[in-house]
């Protein structure tokens, strides 16, 4: 355990640090402590995991935390290369995230484990009202920016709203699963006023994502809803049907707008806009392109050249200085991340535990392909952070908080019920 | 006790991160960072075979098709980081913007710019950096055009990108395919050289003789269309630009031959003079003292010697009857307001379409891209609008024209007539563009032109052995002093007329004084000392 979760995540940070300060020693002689301040950071963060992990005899996937923890370190090591991580001198509240960001996972794992997540399930509501209250406020207290409506200081609360969405839904359609499950030929067919009911719920926090001009929320939040759906009722039409028929809607509504339009003609074509929205999307391509296989050498390349590459390109930076291959590696975290989430889902004996895993995993994943697809423009852009890796203080506290859930899930089972389970293998299939 | 430590530090690290072996310690780190996440993602794959999924094995469904949209991705990722170079627009964009100073596409050998006598006016600096070198600099910095990372291509470096690049010669994708590779992995794939009508000479005299001041000079051959001469100043440095330039107070990226709209003063009188030959009306015209009006509530225009004699407390007597020749080389308002309004509205707005005063006069084109000035504006005017026109013939009122459009009227009346569309590259067909004076004016008005040079405003442009006919201009323009102005043709004497020049110095006053050296200094360089004066003859 301890080799698994403080060595490997280790191993995968420290090469890129060194990088950074190689290319810096190349550059300039001088180096100053703070220099080694990431990775003493990162060392820290992994003792106290381990610490509580360990202490408080974690029985779940050792894989979802290991995984977590080496993508926090590329993100740690990725802003520090370019230069928006800071430790000495505190600026603003966001960086205090990432402290704050374990803090919370690591107390969302020590509230929630052992099936206590399931008292969850009886506060729906507040979920829903807490969703509701965050955007409507963010909405009343915000101001316009690039198109959607944010805080002062550049915060995004939004992001909250994922984990919120998936705690408050999950409990709606574990608890409805069976009528839900109703169909014809693999075809769903639920009873209307269930319909009717999930929608209703649904309805008020994400069309006040979509108040708040934060289109990509919205697609992610009825993507996650729709494999959850999927996921609870076996009934995988859910997914694949209602993904198909979120793609449609988007390409009929995303030209109704002028940034919709903007941005779908800066995906289809970027070279006749490329002076205006296609630059950065173009940027970010010549910047892969520059990396080639094997990339620059991290810290070598000069991801700078794209604007802003800190938040929503943040994987570019991989892609221009550890190559194709860094981008394949990473790819690889990600879906560990997600495959375990999954397991830890499958295993979860409680409905609504499972269900909020396949939501928490589902959201991860889902944020992942709609930003690495935006910046090799194999999809439009769509202003959705990449988990661990894109600057930003709320997205990377509440990715934090999300993996905290999951761990919750994942350590629902006593040790020895876990044996019993997997001696008993393909009996206890019935 | 800290920089102590700070050296400390520096000095462990630096032994074995030392700055030649950089490339090298990446190297081995990137594999390291390789190798961990190998080692995590087969131990979470391999190890955890125990973590068995158990009954709902339907929620696999997720993680196969994430795990087949990220691949999915990654192909579509390695079709821009891998094959990147197949893409021809691709290349195009990291050509032009892409700042890292290695970049495979900036090997590209791109072709040389060269004037009329094959002098180079931009080429590719030969050590290998990509850099483009205009031996020139800022006099041919706007019509050249410059190729800077962040700031793209301007001028004949953007427009004529797809010639110098060498795109155009490829034609089959295959062929594009092979030199991209070519240009990536060695670095000599080599564009087309691009050849302009521009004289390299005229451009570094005018640009002397402009320097210090705001304002432009073109010049164009009356007989082909040859744009032999296109300044603007201020300028800027091309081998050096820097982002400033952008906010600098006198514009000096802005290029005024091409995109400098003015109002063009009493240059525009060639113009209506030539009207009043083709109209057939008399050229023989009372201008008294108290001016000319349309209608007696009108406000009279007067000419110029009425106010210069009336701050000398003196009653000016007026020109009295007075001819063509008289009336350009004097300048007289009166005359040439009378003389437009008894042409007529109508006739005015075909000669400002024939003159193509509303269009764009295009100087270069490959069918996709362009150079071209902006349209001027010469208000159509109705039937009824005569004060309009009597301000218009004079070149006030609404009127705004290029120094290109100048050039262009100057070139027609030299040509006999017929203008010649300008080209800047001598591969553009020799066209015509319109007629807009018939033979008998334009010879007419050249006449009257050359009085102007002998016995009118322009006497200081006169040099011995050429046949030079000229007009000033001292243009009123509402946001500060007076734009000088000054136009003319030249050729040797007794020969037909080789070189049509139009100088505008912005608010400098009286034409012959700011903008005739100009000219002047342009028509010396281009006949030159007699063995030279041949190169003119393309």
């Amino acid at each position: 355990m301890f080799a698994f979760v403080v060595l490997l995540p280790l191993a995968v940070f420290l090469p890129l640090h060194l990088s950074v300060i190689a290319v810096r020693l190349a550059n300039a002689p001088a180096l100053g402590w703070p220099e080694l301040a990431p990775a003493a950071l990162f060392t820290v963060v992994l003792l106290v995991v381990w610490a509580e992990l360990a202490f408080s005899r974690y029985s779940g996937s050792p894989a979802l935390p290991c995984a977590a923890m080496a993508l926090l370190g590329v993100g740690i090591a990725v802003q520090y290369r370019i230069g928006t991580f800071r430790t000495v001198e505190l600026q603003s509240p966001s960086q205090a995230a990432l402290p704050l960001g374990v803090v919370a996972m690591l107390a969302a794992h020590l509230a929630f484990r052992r099936g206590r997540l399931g008292v969850l399930e009886r506060f729906w509501a507040v979920f829903l009202g807490l969703a509701v209250a965050v955007v409507a406020g963010v909405i009343v207290a915000g101001r316009a920016f690039r198109g959607a409506i944010y805080l002062p200081g550049g915060m995004n609360p939004v992001e909250i709203v994922k984990p919120l969405l998936v705690l408050f839904v999950a409990a709606l359609l574990s608890g409805h699963r069976k009528l839900l499950r109703r169909g014809f030929l693999g075809i769903p067919l639920p009873p209307l006023n269930i319909i009717v009911t999930v929608a209703l719920f649904w309805a008020p926090p994400v069309l006040l994502l979509v108040a708040q001009g934060d289109l990509g929320m919205f697609a992610l939040s009825n993507a996650v809803l729709l494999v959850m759906l999927a996921a609870t009722t076996g009934r995988s039409l859910y997914m694949t049907g209602g993904l198909a028929a979120l793609v449609a809607a988007a390409r009929f509504a995303i030209p109704l707008t002028a940034r919709g339009r903007a941005r779908l003609a800066a995906w289809q074509d970027p070279f006749s806009v490329a002076m205006k929205n296609g630059w950065q999307p173009l940027q970010a391509l010549v910047a892969l392109y520059s990396g080639g296989i094997w990339g620059t050498g991290f810290g070598a390349g000069s991801p700078r050249a794209v604007p802003i590459v800190e938040s929503d390109f943040a994987y570019v930076i991989i892609g221009e200085e550890l190559g194709l291959a860094g981008c394949i590696a990473i790819a690889a975290l990600y879906a560990v991340v997600v495959f375990s989430g999954m397991r830890i889902a499958a295993r979860a004996r409680n409905a609504y535990a499972s269900c909020v895993a396949v939501g928490l995993s589902a959201s991860l994943g889902l944020q992942t392909l709609l930003n690495i697809g935006g910046c090799s423009k194999a999809i439009p852009l769509t202003g959705i952070p990449l988990p661990f890796l894109s600057h930003g203080g709320s997205s990377l506290a509440t990715t934090l908080l999300m993996v905290g859930l999951l761990l919750a899930v994942s350590d629902e089972d006593p040790p020895l019920e876990a044996r019993r389970y997997a001696t008993a293998g393909a009996g206890t299939r019935a | 006790m800290r920089a102590e430590g700070d050296r400390a530090l520096t000095e462990a690290l630096s032994d074995w991160l030392a700055p030649p072996r950089v490339q090298e310690v990446l190297a081995v780190l990137r594999a390291f960072f390789l190798a961990a996440v190998a080692l995590l993602v087969f131990r979470a794959v391999f190890h955890f075979a125990p973590y068995r999924i158990g009954h709902r094995t339907r929620l696999l469904l997720f993680p196969a098709i994430f795990c087949a949209a990220l691949c999915a991705i990654l192909a579509a990722q390695t079709r821009w980081q891998v094959f990147g170079h197949t893409d021809r627009r691709f290349v195009r964009f990291m050509e032009a913007h892409d700042p890292r100073p290695d970049a495979a596409a900036k090997k590209l050998v791109r072709g040389e710019i060269l004037d009329r006598a094959g002098r180079r006016l931009a080429f590719t600096d030969s050590d290998g950096s990509g850099r483009r070198v205009y031996p020139c600099g800022e006099a041919t910095a706007h019509v050249v055009g410059f190729r800077h990372p962040a700031e793209g291509l301007t001028g004949i470096e953007g427009a004529a990108d797809d010639i110098l690049s060498g795109y155009r010669a490829l034609k089959t994708a295959e062929d594009f395919r092979a030199a991209a590779i070519e240009t990536a992995t060695r670095g000599h794939h080599v564009g087309t050289n691009v050849t302009l009508c521009i004289d390299a000479r005229l451009q570094l005299r005018a640009a002397a003789a402009l320097a210090g001041r705001r304002g432009a000079a073109v010049a164009l051959d009356p007989r082909s269309g040859d744009v032999l001469l296109l300044a603007s100043s201020p300028s800027f440095d091309p081998n050096e630009f820097n982002r400033r330039l952008n906010s600098d107070p006198s514009l000096p990226l802005f290029n005024r031959a091409l995109r400098g709209l003015y109002p063009s003063g009493s240059t525009f009188k060639t113009a209506i003079a030539g009207l009043m030959v083709d109209c057939n009306v008399p050229l023989q015209l009372d201008c008294p003292a108290d001016g000319f009006r349309v209608s007696p509530k009108a406000r009279p225009i007067r000419d110029h010697e009425f106010y210069s004699w009336q701050k000398r407390g003196l009653a000016w007597p007026g020109f009295g009857r007075i001819g063509l020749d008289v009336a350009l080389a004097k300048s007289s308002n009166v005359y040439f307001a009378q003389g437009g309004v008894m042409c007529g509205t109508e006739a005015f707005n075909a000669l400002s379409e024939r003159l193509a005063c509303n269009d764009g006069i295009v100087v270069w084109s490959n069918g996709e891209r362009r150079v071209s000035s902006v349209a001027g504006t010469v208000p159509k005017l109705g039937r009824a609008e005569r004060r309009e026109l009597s301000q218009l013939s004079i070149g006030q009122g609404r009127l705004q024209l290029t120094p290109l459009h100048l050039a262009l009227l100057v070139s027609s009346i030299a040509n006999g007539g017929v203008a010649m569309a300008p080209r800047l590259s001598p591969e553009m067909p020799v066209r015509e563009l319109s007629r807009p004076f018939s033979q008998r004016a334009a010879r007419r008005v050249a006449a009257a032109m050359r009085a102007v040079v002998q016995s009118g405003t322009a006497r200081k442009i006169e040099i011995s052995g050429l046949d030079i006919g000229a007009k000033t201009g001292t243009a009123q323009n509402p946001h500060g002093d007076d734009h000088a102005w000054f136009v003319c043709f030249a050729g040797r004497e007794g020969g037909e007329a080789q070189i049509a020049v139009a100088v505008v110095v912005e608010n400098a006053g009286f034409g012959s004084a700011a903008a005739l050296p100009v000219a002047r200094a342009v028509l010396e360089e281009y006949f030159g000392a007699g063995a030279q004066a041949g190169a003119g003859e393309g």
